[in-house]
């Protein structure tokens, strides 16, 4: 019977070598560029620090959803024992190692929830800001008192009935309804003016600084350690060639994957979520973790096509690879589009004004008098995050052309920066927010994030040459 | 079906250990094989087909009575309920939903496992799904039915049930594009359908197998009237892999949108505990869950029963253990992040109803439902656990309970606390309840002993193909070719004289043999000719020239025709209205819950739903036209050796309209090409 003795494959001996400096030094410019388009816009725009502040969880979220991907995939594989992935596991294994980066870009993070004002957070403030009045309805979004007869007409109106029966907005606006108009209201939600209120208060367990600091402290240990220890193990299997170490990174791969998962979440909520601290749904999590998936498989298939086509990456990485990776790129379209359809379609037809009222301010409603320039993103995200990606990638040719994959890539890591901006940015009013403050942010994360990648790519060998399953990765054939 | 290379799930068995071949091993250098004890095309054809060919045995008799006995409670059951009326059952105000509901939704998700082995397991290459494939999908298809009964049944006038479907009645009214409950009906409509229509293609080729095995005329009829005329050609299966795959890439989104639908049942409402963002993928997993429950349930008496230990192995037991626990886990996650969600929504009654099901009266269904879903699968964990069969077995058993208390809280503790106390409610099932829950497992076990007793129970042709001799270079990899004849093989002309000679048919016995001889004969320049073998042969389509099929194209337009149907179908029943005509011909204009009455978002299911059952049933028909099936008629049936076709041969049949064909040279050509067997075909 076929009994194979393991070899040393001297075909896959491949570093990044040369490139290393260069792309290191392109991606550190790239983020100086980009930073400093940002400091200029938000130094000239109003409400400039804010909006700097509020775009930067943007980029946060966005370059830490690429690394939990990575992560995500790095953990998969092992579970799943896949043989056709190892040779192009390498770039993610650097993405999930390069995790730690981030905890240096949580600072800013750190100092907006921790300064007390509630730039980006609103639950940041001291109790201390509480209304203490409380015999009438506090309103969710606006400040008591301060608002005009119009306004206390609609904070009644969007008054978020906590016990979810009567208030219903979401109906088809008659003529003789008053018009809610709630991005003024969100745009006077400034920070000075805004009370912490009574829902927000109810959830200062878990919406506090402290607690968020120590969870954060939490997630960030658990995603280094294992990033980390992911990357080393696979680096010693090149030198030592012993099969063990992928039966303990098989063996850890299926409790690591589960206290992936609630981590996740968990920066799903506190990042993201949070941001609107009356709003909740059940599936967010899922929704940034599909996100996060799309964004890794892109970041990889870009990765793998660069350092094939750079020369960098063995011969024996092929179509069929990038073939797989795209395969998974359109499965993983369309799971975001599935989840993203049932979030909003399940909000949207229970019409409860607590949920829809974050749709709304993110343009996807069609109520008279609600529109916003958000609506044109709240659109262009269907269209582009999943139908055109979908009808794109349907196509085996399209998976298996270079060119055609890697447009596709780079779209995708555009439109889910574009989606974590239409998540956050409206928090800020109704105007479109998508300008050097967000695109230069994002740039600069990124770059930074790639160089920590670079570096730790050019410490191994490009391909696992001692993984014992690369036989399998060697082997791939696409039947179909 | 693809697969890596010919030789990676080969490494033979270890160790042996009380009757259970262990080849569920760790080592990452090798993996396991996937079929245990030395298995050939022979062998395995032999052991499942047996199955079937053999005389009934008493023991199938014995479970055969004993469930047509629950399913003739259930018919009692069923007739109590028409002549009386649904108040025989507990439901009552506020409980509107309750066994009738909880049961749909427990047999809908034992289905899912079925699709998912079926579809999704192949889409990733998980080659172990072939051995359990068949019976998961005929469980599907059972388990739907007993589903279907239950909304079917509720309506309470069974016989206006029909007013489900998208006929105008005589009250000019069309069914509610925009009703969640009119999504299932095109949900669990498609997914049945489709559901059959895959389970019937798979087993086209093993239906073929029977009809060439069984010596009953009346089984040779009836086998060979549903095989189709099916001959193992490479051209066909060329086809019959395309549509497979597409059907596998079309069942996968359709199974996740499948228990999605029936979650929006409960998730567009307004109700804490049933309106939930993450409820989708949460019963999608838990559909998951619970279907593969069911086939561990099932599987492993089978296999005991059967002898089927050598084809659904430790691996396969063990690798099923392992979905059920990471689905598990998924549903533990859901559990999880409800709780959590209703604390952090500040909602006083979504946090009522969360303290509600674990402190309230229905406290018990809860703690059965975490002991069972959450507690019980964590004994997976262990590897040592996961390969015993009696740990395997009992933690099934617990699932499918659990899953059943699953929905029965999620409808029930819901539902029984209504937002004004004094709405409030109790329910208790009556006799009617119960005898029709055990009754609904009497219609499914009844429907599977048939399935077991008379269909192919394991996919044949797709068990052959995973063994490692079915792939082209094989005799490189340690299963060596059948020695060539020391003599060149007998011609032999069994025909009439008078008749023409249709084909000229030369018989292999392995695959690389078969491999060879088509390189040579499309280098010899021959057209009109075929290769015949027990499953498809990946990578035959290069030796023989044979260029890809444009199904996919066929699938394409008549999915996109469907989608544009749906749309038009919901604008029309429900939006459109045109002076002059007939009520019966003007949509039915209804608001509900204020959306607008055109409104897309309520319509995307259905327009769903429209897309996958028009492109699923035209790859299957088009397959088959393409391949012109049925026919039934075929002269290459004539020849006795043409019928092991089915089950261990492999022959080259050049047809005698070849414009290359003579009948001297061209036998003498396949002489050459080191064939065991030679016959001249005449018609």
């Amino acid at each position: 019977m076929a009994h194979h003795e393991h070899k040393n494959h001297e075909s896959v001996v491949s570093t990044l070598g040369a490139l290393r400096g260069r792309l290191t030094t392109f991606f550190l410019v790239a983020a100086v560029v980009g930073a400093g388009a940002a400091i200029f816009e938000a130094s000239v725009v109003a409400d400039g620090y804010r909006r700097f502040m509020m775009a930067y969880v943007v980029a946060f979220a966005y370059v830490l959803s690429i690394g939990l991907g990575g992560l995500f995939f790095v953990l998969l594989q092992h579970l799943v024992r896949a043989g056709w992935s190892v040779q192009v596991r390498r770039v993610p294994e650097a993405v999930a190692a390069s995790l730690p980066i981030m905890i240096l870009l949580f600072i800013p993070i750190a100092f907006t929830v921790l300064n007390g004002k509630g730039e980006v957070f609103p639950w940041a403030r001291p109790v201390s800001a509480a209304a203490h009045h409380v015999e009438k309805p506090v309103p969710l979004l606006a400040p008591e008192g301060e608002a005009g007869e119009e306004h206390a007409d609609a904070h009644a109106d969007v008054h978020a009935d906590t016990h979810g029966e009567t208030a219903k907005v979401d109906a088809n606006a008659g003529t003789e309804e008053p018009k809610v108009d709630i991005h003024a209201i969100a745009a006077a939600e400034t920070p000075e003016h805004q009370h912490l209120d009574q829902l927000t208060l109810k959830k200062r367990i878990w919406l506090n600084p402290n607690v968020f600091i120590i969870r954060w402290v939490v997630v960030f240990a658990f995603w280094t350690a294992v990033g980390a220890w992911y990357y080393r193990t696979s680096g010693k299997q090149d030198h030592d060639g012993d099969h063990r170490h992928t039966i303990h990174m098989e063996t850890a791969s299926a409790p690591l994957m589960v206290a992936f998962a609630f981590s996740i979440s968990v920066a799903a909520w506190d990042l993201l979520m949070s941001v609107n601290p009356h709003w909740y749904s059940t599936m967010f999590g899922v929704y940034y973790f599909a996100g996060a998936v799309i964004a890794n498989f892109a970041f990889t298939i870009l990765w793998i096509i660069g350092l094939s086509s750079a020369g960098a990456l063995p011969k024996t990485v092929t179509v069929e690879h990038r073939h797989d990776l795209g395969r998974f790129l359109f499965g993983f379209v369309f799971f975001w589009g599935y989840i993203a359809f049932s979030q909003y379609m399940l909000i949207w037809y229970a019409s409860l004004p607590e949920e829809t009222i974050w749709f709304k301010m993110r343009g996807a409603t069609t109520v008279p008098g609600h529109a916003s320039d958000w609506c044109y993103v709240a659109i262009a995200l269907i269209f582009c995050h999943f139908i055109i990606p979908f009808l794109g990638l349907l196509s085996r040719h399209v998976k298996r052309n270079k060119n055609a994959l890697c447009f596709f890539a780079v779209w995708m890591l555009v439109v889910h920066a574009v989606d974590m901006i239409w998540v956050v940015m409206p928090e800020m009013g109704p105007g479109l927010k998508i300008g050097a403050v967000e695109i230069g942010l994002i740039v600069a994360l990124l770059g930074v994030f790639c160089a920590t990648v670079t570096t730790l790519l050019a410490r191994h060998n490009l391909v696992p040459m001692q993984d014992p399953r690369l036989d399998e990765s060697l082997a791939l054939e696409g039947l179909y | 079906m693809t697969t890596i290379s010919p030789h990676l799930d080969s490494k033979p068995h270890g160790s042996q250990a009380a009757g259970e071949i262990d080849n569920a091993g760790d080592d990452p250098r090798s993996r396991d094989e996937l079929i245990t004890g030395g298995q050939t095309f022979t062998s395995v054809t032999d052991t499942i087909a047996g199955i079937t060919l053999r005389p009934t045995p008493k023991p199938w008799l014995f479970a055969f009575a004993l469930s047509s006995t629950m399913l003739a409670m259930m018919t009692v059951s069923l007739l109590y309920l028409f002549t009386t009326g649904v108040g025989v059952w507990g439901n009552n105000n506020p409980v509107a939903w309750a066994f009738d509901i909880t049961n749909f939704v427990f047999w809908v998700g034992i289905g899912h496992a079925g699709t998912l082995i079926s579809a999704v397991l192949f889409l990733f290459r998980q080659n172990w799904r072939t051995s359990i494939n068949r019976f998961s999908e005929a469980m599907t298809i059972f388990a739907v039915c007993c589903a279907a009964m239950f909304p079917g049944v509720h309506v309470g006038r069974f016989w206006l049930a029909y007013w489900l479907f998208p006929i105008p009645n005589q009250m000019g009214m069309w069914p509610q594009a925009r009703s969640p409950l009119l999504w299932d009906v095109f949900a669990v409509g498609t997914y049945a359908s489709v559901s059959l229509v895959f389970w019937y293609m798979g087993m086209i080729p093993d239906l073929a197998t029977l009809r060439d095995r069984s010596k009953g005329r009346f089984s040779q009829f009836m086998y060979g009237l549903f095989a189709l005329g099916w001959t193992g050609s490479s051209r066909h299966w060329h086809r019959y892999e395309r549509a497979y795959l597409l059907l596998a890439a079309l069942a996968t989104p359709l199974v996740l949108s499948v228990h999605s639908v029936v979650s929006f049942d409960f998730a567009t409402s307004q109700l804490p505990g049933w309106h939930t963002t993450i409820f989708p993928p949460y019963f999608v997993a838990g559909a998951v869950f619970g279907g593969f429950a069911m086939v561990l349930t099932l599987a492993i008496p089978c296999r005991e029963w059967f002898g089927l230990k050598d084809i659904i192995t430790l691996r396969h037991l063990e690798n099923m253990g392992k979905v059920m626990l990471a689905t598990g886990l998924i549903v533990g996650y859901a559990y999880t992040v409800e709780f959590l969600t209703a604390w952090y929504s500040g909602n006083s009654n979504e946090q009522f109803l969360f303290m509600n099901r674990p402190l309230g009266p229905y406290w018990w269904a809860f703690a059965s439902m975490v002991t069972c879903n959450i507690i019980a699968p964590q004994f997976l964990w262990f590897k040592k656990l996961r390969t015993n069969i009696w740990v395997l077995f009992i933690v099934a058993m617990f699932v499918n309970v659990g899953m059943w208390f699953e929905r029965f809280v999620i409808i029930v503790t819901s539902l029984h606390r209504d937002f004004l106390p004094s709405s409030w409610g109790q329910y208790v099932p009556t006799y009617a309840d119960l005898t029709l829950l055990a009754g609904s497992f009497g219609l499914f076990f009844t429907l599977f002993l048939l399935f077991l007793r008379f269909l192919p129970v394991i996919a044949m042709a797709e068990v052959r193909w995973t063994l490692p001799q079915a792939h082209i270079g094989h005799s490189k990899h340690g299963y060596p070719s059948a020695p060539a004849p020391a003599e060149p093989a007998p011609i032999v002309d069994n025909g009439a004289a008078d008749e023409k000679v249709f084909a000229v048919m030369a018989e292999f016995e392995d695959v690389d043999g078969v491999i060879a001889a088509a390189n040579k004969v499309r280098t010899a320049g021959y057209s009109n000719w075929d290769v015949h073998s027990p499953f498809a042969i990946h990578g035959i389509e290069k030796a023989m020239g044979i260029r890809p099929t444009y199904l996919p194209w066929i699938t394409l337009t008549c999915g996109l025709t469907g989608m544009f149907l749906g749309l038009f179908g919901v604008w029309y029943a429900n939006a459109t209205s045109f002076p002059g005509l007939p009520a019966t011909f003007t949509g039915y204009q209804f608001l509900i819950s204020g959306k607008p009455i055109f409104s897309l978002p309520a319509n995307i299911p259905i327009i769903f739903e429209c897309t996958i059952a028009f492109s699923a049933f035209s790859t299957v028909i088009g397959m088959l036209a393409l391949n012109r099936l049925p026919m039934h008629y075929n002269p290459v049936f004539k020849s006795d050796r043409f019928r092991r076709v089915t089950s261990d041969r492999f022959m080259v049949v050049i047809r005698s309209q070849d414009p290359r064909y003579d009948a001297v040279a061209t036998p003498r050509f396949l002489q050459g090409l080191g064939a065991r067997h030679i016959e001249v075909i005449r018609d």
